[in-house]
């Protein structure tokens, strides 16, 4: 019956990491599909409680949203089924794709497509950023301070990690201020 | 080749944000750093990551992996790149309570935040001014981003896709 579980929980997973395209928040509602509506596994509000605490911690937001989920429906093993089956297949696609890449990259014509495609991503990138400081970064003076930093990361082109790491005291620092 | 996998656990374990924000980390390492790529490499790999099925931070990280040292490198580049979020979700499942005590929640969660809004604003900087070149590029881009507000309805796949087959079209002419 574990034994069992355990692979559903792994084919589940499996399955939304081989269909869906165009990464984590594009996957959130193709998640829920299945495991809130197709399979019943978990309830609605866990599930988004679940989304909630998957996009507070680093990391690709469907690997952790599967630990969590697979965390909280079968314990530790669940959690490694359903990592197991997020990892998995893009890892088998991605060797595939490395594997024929080289052919492929010089076609003038598939060139043109991936020139196309990062206009897309550039895109992406620019309505995550707009959707990030008007839902969710209200105060002026935090956002004043993120913009400063990102200028001094890209003229200085002070390394990324370190300065995320400062970022997260100074942010939370300059909140303690109450005349904000 | 335990450079790879140090490097991407480095990325993996201040990823802020999701697979985007670990996007601009992945750049800074692989391109400014350790020089592995170039720019333009790295954009076609990003491209190629984000078509393809999956979280695209674990896409790009595998691919990059596979480029540098083979299969290998593949395993060794994902396996860097997930390790950190089991840590991330013990922390979070089995220790929160015991940070809360320490350090105030609200306060906490709104300085990671801004630790992605850094993290993507970087992306956003680096990926479009290489991408967003000339007028062709800079039609596509503005469509995207029309269709990605108006049109939320739209699996983001089709936007994508639309996007390189007006790639292709736009560089016929």
């Amino acid at each position: 019956m574990e034994t069992k579980k355990l692979f559903k929980l792994f084919s589940i997973f499996a399955a939304i990491s081989a269909i869906t395209i165009g990464g984590g928040y594009a996957m959130i509602p193709v998640i829920r599909e299945y495991v809130v509506k197709r399979y019943a596994i978990v309830s609605d509000d866990e599930f988004l409680g679940a989304v909630a605490r998957a996009q507070s911690i680093p990391g690709a937001i469907a690997v952790n949203l599967s630990l969590i989920l697979g965390s909280n429906i079968a314990g530790v093993s669940g959690a490694i089924a359903a990592l197991i089956g997020v990892a998995v297949p893009p890892f088998t696609i991605m060797v595939l794709v490395g594997i024929l890449f080289g052919n492929i990259v010089n076609i003038p014509l598939f060139s043109g497509f991936l020139r196309g495609v990062r206009a897309t991503i550039t895109a992406v990138l620019v309505y995550l950023s707009y959707q990030l400081i008007l839902n969710k970064l209200k105060r002026k003076k935090v956002l004043i301070s993120l913009f400063v930093i990102t200028l001094l990361v890209l003229i200085l082109k002070l390394p990324l990690f370190w300065t995320v790491l400062v970022t997260t005291v100074v942010v939370y620092m300059i909140q303690g201020d109450k005349n904000d | 080749m335990i450079e790879i996998f140090l490097t991407f656990l480095k990325i993996g374990l201040i990823a802020f944000g999701g697979g985007y924000g670990a996007i601009g980390l992945i750049q800074d390492e692989v391109v400014q750093i350790h020089h592995w790529f170039t720019q333009q490499e790295f954009l076609d790999f990003l491209s190629i990551a984000q078509m393809t099925p999956g979280p695209i931070g674990l896409n790009a990280s595998t691919f990059i992996g596979y480029k540098l040292y083979g299969l290998t490198g593949a395993l060794l580049a994902t396996a860097g790149f997930i390790l950190p979020s089991i840590l991330w979700v013990y922390v979070l499942l089995k220790t929160l309570k015991l940070v809360t005590r320490f350090v105030d929640e609200k306060r906490l969660i709104e300085a990671l935040k801004g630790a992605a809004l850094v993290l993507i604003l970087v992306a956003t900087y680096r990926i479009g001014s290489a991408s967003v070149i000339d007028l062709s590029s800079m039609f596509i881009f503005i469509c995207a981003f029309l269709a990605l507000i108006f049109l939320k309805k739209l699996s983001p796949i089709w936007i994508i896709l639309g996007g390189g087959v007006a790639g292709i079209l736009l560089a016929a002419f």
